[in-house]
């Protein structure tokens, strides 16, 4: 199992590396530099504009510029932003905390409900229990997030029941820890149920889908015929099999932990890494960009290989061909 | 009861000043009553701390209150008399200014604040080339080029000279952070000034001005706190400013923004003009005040390439009644109504009305809305039209051309769209075609390959700032380049009309008029040349839309100046 791990992780290198080729080639190619606001400037003159250029290496051609990136990054330095003077590494870092936990909160919404609500219409089909529920979630895959968002803030300045957007409350410093954990908790709601509810229906769906398909197969039947429990053929057999392939998907969800959401962000003043990094491909802060984008590609990695040990864990023929 | 506590505090100030020699305070004559917080959405987050490094008003907005400046500007960014400096005199020659600095003045940290800091801040930081991102450098020159002398006078004087006589001198000059020697020097001289007072270095921060930001949570709050050695106090002797905190509330979307002020979290709101009339109705039943102020000192205009690639096309647009039929083909108040709201003016000079050069008479140098005037103008200029209706020019071409402008910004694309609907009215067919703002900048700086386009530039409060857009060798005179300074522009195809000459010259010549009133003159005459010959052809321009409540006192707004420049008198009743 070691190895298997250590082969993925060596073989995600070279993956890696043309990723960042690729996104640092597409960057350059788009007309353009992060100095295009200055020009447009009639305060600077064209002079500063060169002294600018060499200042942040900007004059060099392109594949010097990204080979003196790639030597900084394998000593561990993503390089500086080029808008908040300061090393890539401590903005993103300043923005993780956030971003997690609205992505985990984000997540348990929308997998716990979505999975056992899929479970439930399964097991109840075409009741008014499934229909109610498969009409809850395609409302809520249809509503787009901006638009939930601002109908929520509208809700929240109505009733004074949620906070106006933020992270945390104006005397947040003051608070004691469980104090500040509910003001987290409290400020998170809105943005988590927003993107909570619009991926709630995809995973409801499939959960219901596929344990539809388990159910009506001939193990099922046969399990049912020779006489076993109605509870171990559900639960321990069919569930078992519907689950691979949301286990997958799961691995895929895993890769936008640190993605943010661009709309969802901005409607609610959540300081994530969506908002930071259209930000920098806004400006054109170029290192700023990269590191972001490569992140997002880590966790892509990342993710698939947890969902490739998940569903060791869970189907035991998977686990054979890893030895 | 009051009367006497004020005479007894003067009476002891009066007596101090004697004992102690008292630092000079600026009185202002205004009342209040200290203490509270001041809540101001912003829309974005700072980017840096660091008045060296700042570009984006995110940024500039927070910094601008943590330095004060040489001189202080009042509402409508009229001089109002010397801020860190208590005087200034003329030097002899007239090449320069003698600022006298206020003694006692401190820092936030409490180190004191001298004429040693101005000197270091110009000689040491400003006039050093490629030390910093900011373009103070730029700001500074003075029309040739020079950068001033600027040295220690006597105990606390500066002297600051150009070799020749500068008139937009003083006022750009006394708007220029001053810096500390003290906290930045070794950064300076290690040449890592670009790295320090990031977002994350608040704890290091030290200032001149009202706040100085003492709380960072990124994307969410800026906390600036009172500065205890400030060096301004009102007529009762309380120190200004009477709020204790300016917190600034990052607020990325306005709708939420809105709804923030709404419920009493934001203390002051700028509307955007959809927005107007929801705010407005719920004016009387909230207790705000809500109302327009004045144009902003943005514009909003169409140029055309003069040395365009296709000399068929070139012709039509370096022709200037081409362009007054143009202009009298824009229906400028069909943009007010459909781009804002009716919130907006139609805009005739290269000025901003809100600057104190603008001159009014510019009016009636306007080509406003009439289709019947545009087509006489045509045809006196020599231009047909075909069976079609379409418009020919002088040797039988069909006029049609491409209209561009940044796509995403969606006032500029409403205002073209307008424009293309109003142009086919005369026979002459604009193709639309935005495309993205870095294509655009390429095409205007690099290759010169475009048509026509609806652009914007800010302007300052005095056209001095201008300059580099209207010098005939000027970094942004892209609609007619000179050969010298961008090889796509053909040196035998290039052609300096009159009014781009004589616009020139007067941009040469207001630079060393230390008259006031023969510089306005100066610039009088500029703005009729604009407007008669269309270099640029202008649209509109928004007013800045404000709302804040009734109990937010000593509110006073200018064009130029918007919201802050009294931000020290505001308090809260």
């Amino acid at each position: 199992m070691f190895k298997y791990i250590m082969r993925r992780l060596i073989l995600a290198l070279p993956v890696l590396l043309g990723v960042s080729f690729l996104s640092f080639l597409i960057i350059n190619a788009a007309p353009g530099d992060f100095l295009d606001q200055f020009r447009m400037n009639p305060s600077y003159t064209p002079e500063t504009i060169k002294v600018l250029e060499e200042k942040f290496g900007l004059d060099q051609p392109f594949i010097v510029q990204y080979g003196k990136w790639l030597f900084q990054v394998v000593q561990g330095n993503f390089g500086y932003s080029f808008q908040y003077h300061q090393p890539v590494y401590n903005i993103i870092w300043s923005r993780l905390g956030a971003t997690l936990l609205l992505s985990i909160t984000t997540l348990i919404i929308s997998w716990a409900i979505g999975v056992s609500v899929g479970i439930y219409a399964a097991l109840h089909q075409y009741k008014a229990g499934d229909q109610i529920a498969s009409i809850v979630a395609f409302i809520g895959l249809s509503i787009p997030n901006f638009f939930f968002a601002l109908l929520f803030l509208y809700f929240a300045s109505k009733t004074g029941w949620f906070p106006i957007g933020g992270m945390t409350a104006m005397n947040h410093a003051d608070m004691s820890f469980w104090g500040k954990f509910g003001d987290y908790l409290w400020h998170v709601a809105g943005p988590a149920i927003t993107l909570g509810f619009s991926s709630l229906a995809g995973v409801m769906r499939q959960m219901r889908g596929q344990f539809l398909d388990q159910l009506g197969m001939d193990y099922v039947e046969f399990a049912k015929a020779k006489g076993m429990p109605e509870k171990v053929v559900i639960y321990k057999h069919a569930l078992r099999n519907a689950i691979n392939p949301l286990i997958t998907m799961f691995g895929y969800t895993l890769s936008s932990l640190l993605g943010g959401a661009v709309l969802t962000e901005t409607v609610f003043s959540w300081p994530g890494m969506g908002r930071l990094t259209i930000e920098a491909l806004n400006s054109q802060d170029l290192y700023l960009v990269m590191a972001s984008l490569l992140l997002s590609s880590l966790m892509l990695i990342i993710g698939n290989l947890s969902a490739d040990l998940l569903l060791a864990a869970t189907d035991p023929r998977v686990r054979k061909r890893f030895q | 009861m009051k009367k006497s506590v004020l005479f007894v505090l003067l009476a002891v100030l009066f007596v101090g000043g004697f004992l102690f020699a008292e630092p000079e305070y600026i009185i202002e004559d205004v009342e209040g009553v200290p203490g509270g917080s001041y809540y101001i959405g912003a829309l974005g987050g700072p980017k840096t701390f660091n008045p060296c490094e700042a570009q984006e008003t995110s940024s500039t907005d927070i910094i601008d209150r943590m330095f004060a400046t040489l001189l202080d500007y009042g509402k409508d960014a009229e001089i109002r008399g010397g801020d860190l400096a208590k005087s200034y005199e003329v030097t002899e020659a007239g090449n320069g200014w003698i600022f006298h600095m206020r003694e006692g003045l401190k820092w936030s940290d409490g180190q004191p604040l001298t004429a040693e800091d101005v000197v270091w801040s110009f000689n040491a930081v400003y006039k050093v080339e490629g030390l910093i991102t900011g373009n103070t450098i730029d700001v500074i020159r003075d029309g040739e080029g020079n950068l001033p002398k600027v040295e220690l006078v006597g105990e606390n004087s500066v002297l600051i000279e150009y070799p020749k006589p500068f008139a937009p001198g003083l006022r750009t000059l006394g708007a220029v952070t001053i810096l500390p020697k003290h906290a930045l020097q070794e950064a300076v001289e290690n040449k890592t000034i670009s790295q320090v007072w990031t977002v994350s270095d608040v704890e290091d921060l030290v200032g001149s001005g009202m706040f100085i930001v003492t709380e960072y949570i990124p994307e969410q709050r800026v906390v600036m706190t009172k500065n205890p050695y400030y060096h301004r106090y009102d007529k009762a002797g309380n120190q200004l400013p009477y709020f204790n905190e300016l917190v600034w509330v990052i607020t990325a979307d306005q709708n939420t923004m809105r709804l923030r002020f709404e419920a009493g979290e934001l203390d002051f709101l700028g509307i955007p003009a959809d927005d107007y009339p929801a705010v407005k109705a719920q004016e009387a039943e909230k207790g705000w005040i809500v109302k327009p102020y004045g144009p902003t000192s943005s514009t909003l205009f169409l140029c055309l390439n003069f040395n365009y690639k296709d000399p068929m096309k070139a012709a039509w647009f370096s022709d200037v009644p081409f362009r007054q039929a143009l202009s009298y083909a824009m229906d400028r108040d069909a943009m007010i109504d459909v781009i804002y709201n009716g919130l907006a003016q139609p805009q005739w000079s290269g000025i901003s009305p809100a600057s104190p050069f603008y001159d009014p008479d510019v009016e009636d140098h306007s080509y406003p809305f009439n289709l019947e005037k545009a087509k006489e103008v045509l045809a006196d200029a020599g231009y047909s039209w075909n069976a079609d209706g379409k418009l020919l020019d002088r040797f039988g071409n069909v006029v049609k051309f491409n209209l561009t402008t940044n796509a995403g910004n969606q006032v500029r694309e409403k205002a073209c769209n307008l424009i293309v609907d109003t142009f086919g009215k005369i026979g002459i067919e604009a193709v639309f075609n935005p495309i993205d703002f870095n294509t655009l900048v390429g095409h205007l700086m690099n290759t010169g390959d475009w048509e026509t386009m609806i652009m914007g530039l800010t302007g300052g409060v005095d056209p001095h700032s201008g300059s580099n857009v209207w010098s005939l060798e000027g970094g942004l005179h892209f609609w007619n380049y000179s050969p010298d300074l961008k090889d796509f522009v053909d040196p035998a195809h290039y052609n300096i009309p009159y009014y781009e000459y004589r616009i020139d010259k007067i941009y040469k010549e207001q630079t060393s008029e230390m008259n006031e009133d023969a510089r306005w003159e100066l610039f009088s005459e500029f703005q009729m040349l604009v407007a008669d010959n269309l270099p640029m052809i202008y649209t509109v321009q928004q007013l800045n839309l404000y709302a804040y409540p009734t109990y937010l006192k000593n509110v006073q707004i200018g064009g130029f100046s918007s919201w802050g420049w009294n931000l020290w008198a505001l308090y809260k009743e």
